[in-house]
């Protein structure tokens, strides 16, 4: 049996049965999770999983059995991956959410999370459907997309990846789960980035959102996916310390994503609109922002390690914070 | 010689008024008295009417109600003035704005001519107008035959924020003030006792402090009237200590319960603080909080509602939506603090309780009590150590997170425990290993446990604050909580010829202790500051026989007033 630096074989990084629908594109995000962490060689104690509410959210259950995970309620994996990482600041978060849960209820968090810039792997499990309700189009189906027993959507999707920018993200990146490879590697290099690492993983819903007119059906998806970069990885070199490309990982490959910019990354969503194309890969990626707990003048101290000696005011401490509303 | 006397003033917000406020009541403090200061003002930022009043009295009790008559008026509203009259009796002495062009017929007015008594003060005319106040600090000083020098030294320390000559030109002002006045009407008060080491501190500061000692290491919160103070002290004192606890303004208040939660998840303490509004948002997590058995705490400064209420007054309307908060089955601790002193003590012991009882707790403050500033001997720093609750850290072969076997089961820690401890936390349904169920007999004993934590938590930690019971030889009792329990000392008075017992709960759930007091009473008044009883359909809830309890109540937005409660009182016992 192969093993990674760790000496920990990929059973180790696996979780528990899915019960997710037979060909569920979430499975092969999964896969490509258990793949990644266990190629990385990162130990699984160090990682938190976190999750809201949906299909998507249940797969965090399914990888890193050995990790604490939570899986909590609809729309807030945000505020739940900032309480921890303010409690442990040096924790490596992995939070899986869906468009629903990202795009309609917990938009605002969204938004505010990567406007913090919280150091966590944000993955969105996008199908443009809800699917444990039982197919409602969600916020990212497109103007026209058909689904079974509705009217057809008649108004225009939100572009998460395009949110995510407007908020400040400096890890922006796209995938199909149909391309595990490919995402395999993403993973990795956002594994790696010290922020909020948003990647949006087209997903399809193989129960209510797999027709040929729907767009982010498995056919569809694969028809329009163009990938920016060759499988192997794509780092700009100036965007990782040495600090910061850990756990054994190294990149691979040619620097071709070297002249990382905004305006090229805006340019690619905008493209994707009048062409129907839908660019896989990092769209866009820096390390200029600090990560929230820096921002907060904080350390990275676990909370945990801290006694009630370190937090108790001491009696100098007391005197001096109650001496102000002293009458004389 | 007066022992009980009634100080109205009325002004706009936004003219400074409230410091000079605040330096009137010190002087009078410094002076020897026992004084109890309201300041209602309104949900704005300028230009609007804002009274300030204050009681002075010998017999140390507070409060007032609404129709009590001005013994000193003082008239600094142009646009109120016929409403302010209306709390004059003629014996009344008014101080007004000698500039405004109406002014009211009454006997002893003294008028002062703020613009031309400050023109020498300061250059800026804008800021001369801040000075105005300051004139009738002094007159109503020099009414009250207090010493010029205690309002000095009030002036110093309010003012120690200012530049030298902006202070110099305030205090000049005052001198003024306390010179001009020359009426011949003047009060005595009863001769002061010499009064020990004071402080004066509003509820939200105290809690502050109490979070902070209490080791609070997350706090997560979004703006609200009337708490946002605890977490700008908070974040104030943190800073002047130099200490790195993590404070995060939120984008709302779904979100900042969330992060409390999930801190207090990663092992951290953490807390919340919000009003009535933020508790109604937050009540889907406070479900996941209970369920998961997550510590965290959240603070409730409550305030009017229904809705957005009254947002600058206050009430004690959130007592059934903080124990019973979030669909399905709940129960939650709350804790009651009614002055300075225990809102500090609870703020500080709920970290640890919700750590030993690894679930939400709330600490239940008011506008009244967070918003005003109260006279205080200065406080204890609290002596017990903080408790994490129980932790497993190491390996364990068969670790259950939910085991049923204790009403707390020991709970484990990402990146902390041992790998073979790690488990899913859910809101849906579990196991005592975290596990997916659906089985009936599991769901409704994980409930039933959750439910005895909650009851019986007095027997798991000792951070629930004790009730205070007065257990007197009459068959009547008054039971009250938070800053209903400021007027007590008063009610007893009115209500000497009965000499009720008296019982402050301090925390929620009920004590079972509560249920003999309650039978050795004919009649238990529940006293409260909202509409339908909520403490009293609480205890209702958890007591067998709840015929001998009624429940007396004011609503009106204004601090808890000892004749509406008398009269209601009376009208059951005559």
């Amino acid at each position: 049996m192969s093993t990674n630096a760790l000496g920990l074989e990929k059973s180790d990084y696996q979780g528990v049965a899915s019960t997710l629908c037979k060909g569920c594109g979430h499975d092969s995000v999964t896969t490509a999770l258990v793949s990644a962490m266990y190629e990385i060689s990162i130990d699984p104690k160090e990682i938190i999983k976190l999750s809201g509410i949906g299909c998507s959210s249940k797969t965090t259950n399914y990888f890193l059995d050995q990790s604490f995970g939570f899986n909590s309620v609809h729309g807030r994996m945000a505020p739940l991956a900032t309480g921890v990482h303010l409690a442990q600041p040096k924790a490596k978060l992995i939070g899986v959410s869906g468009d629903g849960d990202t795009a309609s209820i917990g938009l605002g968090s969204f938004i505010h999370l990567v406007r913090r810039n919280v150091p966590m792997v944000y993955i969105i499990e996008n199908n443009g459907v809800y699917g444990l309700t039982k197919g409602q189009f969600s916020a990212t189906s497109h103007e026209g997309d058909q689904l079974k027993g509705r009217d057809d959507q008649n108004l225009q999707e939100l572009d998460v990846l395009d949110l995510a920018l407007s908020a400040g993200c400096e890890f922006v990146a796209r995938a199909f789960a149909g391309e595990k490879g490919e995402l395999t590697n993403i993973l990795k290099l956002a594994m790696a980035h010290n922020g909020s690492a948003v990647i949006d993983v087209i997903s399809p819903c193989v129960a209510y959102g797999n027709k040929d007119a729907f767009s982010k059906s498995y056919i569809n998806t694969k028809e329009h996916t163009s990938s920016l970069h060759d499988i192997d990885i794509i780092i700009d070199g100036n965007a990782f310390s040495e600090e910061q490309l850990q756990y054994n990982f190294k990149p691979i490959g040619e620097l071709n994503y070297n002249n990382s910019s905004l305006k090229e990354a805006r340019s690619l969503l905008l493209e994707e609109k009048s062409t129907e194309t839908l660019h896989t890969g990092v769209l866009y990626i820096n390390n200029k922002k600090k990560p929230l707990y820096k921002s907060l003048e904080m350390d990275s101290t676990d909370s945990f390690t801290q006694t009630s000696k370190d937090i108790k005011l001491s009696n100098i401490d007391f005197k001096d914070v109650t001496k102000r509303w002293k009458l004389d | 010689m007066k022992d009980d006397l009634l100080i109205t003033i009325s002004t706009e917000n936004g003219t400074g008024s409230q410091t000079a406020n605040k330096i009137l009541n010190r002087s009078i403090i410094l002076a020897g008295f026992h004084t109890s200061s309201k300041n209602l003002f309104p949900s704005n930022i300028a230009g609007l009417p804002t009274q300030y009043r204050i009681r002075v009295s010998s017999h140390g009790f507070s409060s007032f109600s609404k129709n009590d008559k001005s013994d000193i008026a003082v008239f600094f509203n142009q646009k109120t003035l016929e409403k302010d009259t209306a709390l004059l009796d003629e014996n009344s002495l008014v101080i007004i704005n000698d500039d405004f062009k109406t002014k009211p017929e009454h006997k002893h007015t003294f008028g002062l001519a703020c613009r031309s008594l400050t023109r020498e003060l300061y250059p800026s005319a804008n800021t001369r107008k801040l000075l105005y106040n300051m004139l009738y600090v002094g007159a109503v000083i020099k009414s009250l035959n207090i010493d010029l020098g205690h309002a000095i030294k009030a002036s110093n320390n309010v003012l120690s924020h200012l530049k030298e000559d902006l202070k110099n030109a305030n205090i000049d002002a005052l001198k003024i003030g306390y010179e001009t006045y020359d009426l011949d009407q003047s009060y005595s008060l009863n001769s002061p006792e010499a009064k020990p080491d004071l402080s004066i501190i509003d509820g939200n500061s105290a809690m502050a402090l109490g979070f902070l000692d209490g080791g609070a290491q997350v706090f997560t919160w979004y703006p609200i009237t009337p708490s946002s103070s605890v977490a700008e002290n908070f974040e104030s004192f943190n800073k002047s200590l130099g200490a790195k606890r993590a404070i995060l303004q939120c984008e709302d208040e779904l979100s900042a319960v969330t992060a409390s939660l999930g801190a207090g998840w990663a092992g951290a303490k953490s807390l919340t603080a919000t009003s009535g509004p933020g508790i109604s948002l937050m009540q889907e997590s406070i479900g996941l909080g209970y369920f998961t058995e997550t510590p965290f705490v959240i603070a409730d400064v409550q305030r009017a509602g229904p809705s957005t209420g009254l947002p600058t007054r206050t009430s004690q309307g959130d007592l059934t939506l903080s124990y019973y908060s979030s669909h399905g089955d709940t129960l939650h601790p709350v804790l009651l603090p009614s002055n300075p002193q225990q809102v500090y003590s609870d703020s500080y012991n709920s970290l640890s309780l919700a750590q030993d009882l690894q679930t939400p707790v709330f600490v239940l403050s008011d506008l009244d009590l967070g918003m005003n500033e109260w006279s205080t001997p200065t406080f204890k720093q609290e002596a017990n150590d903080h408790s994490s609750g129980e932790i497993q850290k190491d390996k364990a072969d068969d670790f259950k997170r939910f085991s049923n076997d204790q009403l707390v089961s020991k709970r484990s820690l990402p990146r902390l425990s041992d790998v073979s401890t790690a488990y899913f936390t859910r809101g849906s349904g579990h196991d005592e290993y975290g596990r997916y169920t659906e089985d009936p007999d599991i769901f409704e004993q994980k409930l039933l446990r959750l439910k005895k934590k909650v009851l019986e938590g007095r027997t798991v930690s000792k951070f629930f604050p004790k009730d205070i019971v007065d257990r007197k030889a009459s068959n009547i009792s008054l039971i009250y909580y938070g800053t209903t329990s400021q007027i007590i000392d008063e009610l007893l008075f009115l209500l000497k010829d009965h000499s009720p017992s008296t019982y402050q709960v301090r925390a929620l759930p009920i004590d079972p202790k509560m249920n003999d007091f309650l039978k050795d009473h004919e009649l238990n008044f529940v006293l409260e500051q909202n509409r339908d009883g909520q403490l009293s359909s609480i205890i209702k809830s958890q007591i067998k026989d709840s015929s001998n309890i009624l429940t007396s109540t004011q609503y009106n937005g204004l601090p808890a007033d000892p004749k509406n409660f008398y009269s209601k009182i009376m009208e059951v016992l005559k």
